[in-house]
């Protein structure tokens, strides 16, 4: 299931948050841990007992950690700690990567092995990194072991997270899994951030994502400026999508209680790409800091170990995104670009007017979409090639110029809305009375456009009379 | 007002979704839907296998899209906000001046592979047939859609798919336009007219008159004037199929039927059945959403016409014998009409529903002249033209010889 459906909205949610708060709070985590397994198991019923199988792995492999800790054994721990990231990371890599591998393998080597191609699970990129980040931070005395499994089935499985993050370390709300205190305050805050989220998701992503698509359809009549926009519609599509979806996810936490960690904090103003990698999918990036950067070292051991971990680091963030070589290049292209930031460019870098700077960051991270968008390398080297005008590729055409005419008041609102302008002037007008005391009707109106646009989704005329 | 201030915001969303609940709980489904013309998805039966196969969860979420609370106008409502974001065209259909919708072509749309192939093979078509029949007697007309011919009501800076390469590449696939009609040149000289409808894919019988006059020059025969029709309006609550595309609410169109004012009568037999309709026309289709239908019944895999007094613009008899066939899409469906007026008989081919050998067919009904009628976006995605292959390979002679034998 996904937020921004019919189902989730006029269904789901409103018998979640009845049950949610109809039932005595010692029951609250098995409503969210049986809801989740609900919204979990509703496209893919099958897949629920994986989830339930991570579920009770870790869980096992925290009270055991726990237990060795207690008596001394660290080694003992140690090896659970392993154990459970190899359970956790094989998983992933069997529903995720199997493909990719025996592709590759086939292709270098022509060894003819089978194609393994398991539907990949949704949200198990996702899940299993929270799974690992608990025995982990169990092992390190950062999170107390969980003794009910219903709380932490309600943790591994909570549905607003479940499918598209923010990924959330088991210590962060390890206190608020049972001991939160639900209000009414918290739930309005929820439920405005999540009202943003639906309208970012539905109001500008998806148009994006069709502006993207014409442009994508329209390859024989393509020009420079049309590939510039559709890269920058991609662009807008992919932050709008993702962060509506992590504002949702915070928002729907709030209302039952929970503090999400913040997922982007407008990584379009970036001034270098560092920058941008501190305000994009923050929750990720800060994963990979806690368990994969720090531990082999971090900037601890010289110029040229901080280096080699940059390129992991980033090399793994790219391959987590998708099992693909174009993913495998785009981490490698940001890694290239920390490290030039750090080692050469960065000095100067700091020079510049600041317009200039946010500008250089823009121009790399859009250049890397183009990386992202297309699977296909020949497909994504071409599509460079028509960006920079080779292969006598025109400059403009009258349809370019209708399309971007006709998508100018999305692009700017896209614009607007990428940077803190729109929040800012939002809270100034909503500090003025008669605005405040209509910010009620305003969420209504944005809710009633939002389901006009998701049921306009399925209004699919049938033309049988059609020539 | 201090609570409203605070908790507004929680109490409007939680009342919007019980709304939405406790309405498309409540309200009755509908079986069918008008504006889409199709029937819509119901309450699915539950059961386990459908549960874990993913199937019951796929069909309940088309039910509840489909029998959603006031789903027409959440469809309006989302048209018009995209109206206002300054979108011109939605679903594939531009908001033209004057109340008009046009569909929207790109290049991707037209020039396709399947296009390719169907420009070869009516080339393979029409340069057999003439050689067989006669250079005069063999056309094709291929009409470009409203947005090529219309473009003056086009919305701001939109800038079309030129229809006219198709037929260019068909000339340069024929080394020459003597074998084609030019119904761009014909219609673009009365684009001042009402010659497509507002809301429909289709020319007006106006347009198709238009057609009918360049078709009947370029084959050296007399047309009939516009004077030698009494022109009336059948219906003025036409909504076509254009418009449903979009369910925006316009003005309707008129459709008109234009009556020879000489004497003449036919016979029409459709899809080889031996009654005779007695009239081009079907008058109950006026009452139903699908009014097209009235030119010709619709689409027929075939159609026969006797015509009784035919005869050219200028008076002259119909020259004894000669057959026309007219290969078409819907488009003919009000050209035919003007067509019938020239020959005593006529048949009328949809290569969608017609499936026996063309060849033998041309042959069996002795037939004297052709006419290949397609609308080019609809040409282009022709998925019945292979069949004229079958009258390229076909041994002209075989059916004589066969009936010689007996």
């Amino acid at each position: 299931m996904v937020f921004s459906s019919l189902l989730f909205l006029f269904r789901f949610l409103p018998a979640v948050i009845l049950a949610y708060y109809a039932v005595p709070r010692r029951f609250r985590n098995g409503v969210l841990f049986i809801g989740s397994l609900l919204f979990y198991g509703w496209g893919e019923p099958v897949y629920i007992t994986l989830l339930l199988f991570s579920t009770a792995v870790d869980f096992v492999h925290g009270k055991w950690i726990g237990k060795f800790l207690r008596q001394g054994r660290r080694n003992s721990a140690r090896c659970l700690v392993l154990s459970s990231a190899v359970i956790n990371l094989s998983l992933l890599g069997f529903f995720k990567y199997a493909g990719f591998v025996t592709e590759t393998v086939n292709r270098l080597t022509g060894a003819g092995l089978s194609v393994l191609s398991p539907a990949l699970p949704v949200g198990i990129s996702f899940y299993t990194f929270q799974t690992m980040s608990y025995t982990i931070d169990v092992y390190r005395g950062k999170a107390r072991v969980q003794d009910n499994i219903v709380s932490f089935g309600a943790y591994v499985s909570m549905f607003p997270q479940l499918i598209a993050g923010p990924i959330v370390r088991y210590s962060t709300i390890a206190e608020e899994l049972d001991g939160r205190r639900e209000s009414m305050e918290e739930f309005e805050a929820g439920v405005k951030i999540f009202l943003i989220g639906l309208g970012k998701k539905v109001l500008l992503a998806n148009p994006m994502g069709e502006l993207w698509l014409q442009v994508q359809g329209a390859s024989a009549d393509g020009t420079v400026v049309m590939a510039w926009l559709g890269i920058l519609a991609f662009g807008m599509q992919i932050y709008f999508d993702f962060s509506g979806y992590s504002d949702m996810a915070v928002g729907l936490g709030r209302m039952f209680g929970f503090h999400f960690p913040e997922n982007f904090r407008y990584p379009y103003i970036s001034q270098s790409v560092t920058e941008f990698w501190r305000r994009w999918h923050i929750s990720l990036g800060t994963w990979f800091r806690e368990y994969v950067y720090i531990p082999l070292g971090g900037n601890r051991k010289g110029k040229g170990r901080q280096a080699a971990n940059i390129m992991i680091v980033w090399l793994l963030t790219g391959i987590w995104h998708g099992a693909g070589w174009n993913f495998l290049l785009w981490g490698c292209y940001f890694g290239v670009f920390l490290l030039a930031e750090k080692l050469i460019w960065g000095k100067w870098l700091e020079k510049l007017p600041a317009a200039l700077r946010v500008f250089y960051t823009l121009l790399a991270v859009f250049c890397g979409w183009v990386l992202f968008a297309h699977e296909n390398l020949g497909e994504g080297l071409e599509y460079f090639l028509r960006m920079a005008g080779g292969g006598g590729v025109p400059f403009i055409s009258g349809r370019t110029v209708y399309m971007a005419f006709t998508s100018l008041p999305l692009l700017l609102a896209g614009a607007l809305c990428s940077t803190p302008a729109a929040a800012w002037a939002a809270n100034r007008a909503g500090a003025w009375a008669p605005v405040k005391f209509g910010i009620p009707i305003l969420a209504a109106g944005l809710f009633i456009l939002c389901t006009a646009y998701l049921v306009n989704a399925g209004y699919n005329p049938f033309l049988y009379f059609r020539f | 007002m201090n609570i409203w201030k605070k908790f507004g915001v929680s109490a409007v969303f939680l009342s919007c979704l019980l709304l939405g609940f406790l309405a498309s709980a409540v309200l009755p489904d509908r079986s069918f839907s008008q504006t889409e013309n199709r029937y819509l998805q119901q309450k699915p039966a539950f059961s386990w296998e459908g549960l874990t196969d993913g199937s019951y969860g796929e069909a309940y979420e088309a039910y509840l899209g489909d029998q959603f609370p006031f789903r027409d106008r959440f469809v309006e409502l989302k048209t018009a906000a995209e109206r206002l974001l300054g979108r011109e065209d939605i679903n594939g259909v531009y908001f033209g001046k004057d109340g008009y919708l046009l569909e929207k072509f790109d290049r991707e749309n037209v020039e396709t592979e399947l296009a390719e192939k169907n420009l070869k093979l009516l080339a393979a078509f029409l340069e057999s047939e003439s050689g067989r029949l006669g250079e005069d007697r063999v056309r094709a007309l291929l009409v470009p859609s409203a947005s090529w011919i219309l473009r003056e009501k086009l919305p701001f800076l939109a800038a079309p798919y030129d229809q006219g390469e198709i037929t260019d590449r068909l000339v340069g696939l024929l080394g020459g336009s003597r074998l084609l009609t030019d119904g761009e040149a014909a219609l673009r000289e009365c684009r001042d007219e009402e010659i497509y409808y507002r809301t429909d894919h289709h020319w007006t019988v106006l347009g198709a008159y238009e057609g009918y006059r360049a078709w009947a020059l370029s084959a050296g025969f007399v047309p009939w004037e516009r004077e030698d029709f009494e022109r009336e309006t059948v219906s003025r609550d036409f909504y076509g199929t254009v418009q449903a595309k979009v369910n925006w609410k316009t003005e309707p169109d008129r459709m008109e039927r234009w009556t020879p004012g000489r004497q003449i009568s036919y016979q029409v037999f459709y899809d080889g059945s031996g009654e005779d309709r007695g009239s081009l026309y079907t008058e109950s289709a006026l009452e139903t959403r699908d009014k097209y239908r009235f030119y010709l019944d619709g689409n027929h895999g075939l159609t026969e016409i006797r015509t009784e007094g035919a005869s050219d613009g200028d008076g002259r008899e119909a020259e004894a014998g000669r057959r026309l066939c007219v290969i078409k899409d819907s488009y003919a469906n009000s050209f035919v009409p003007f067509a019938v007026n020239h020959y005593e008989t006529a048949f009328v081919l949809d290569l969608r529903y017609f499936n026996g050998n063309l060849g033998e067919f041309l042959e069996r009904n002795g037939i004297t002249d052709i006419l290949v009628l397609y609308r080019i976006p609809g040409f282009a995605a022709e998925e019945s033209l292979w069949k004229l292959e079958r009258a390229v390979s076909y041994e002209y002679g075989s059916e004589v010889a066969k009936e010689k034998d007996l």
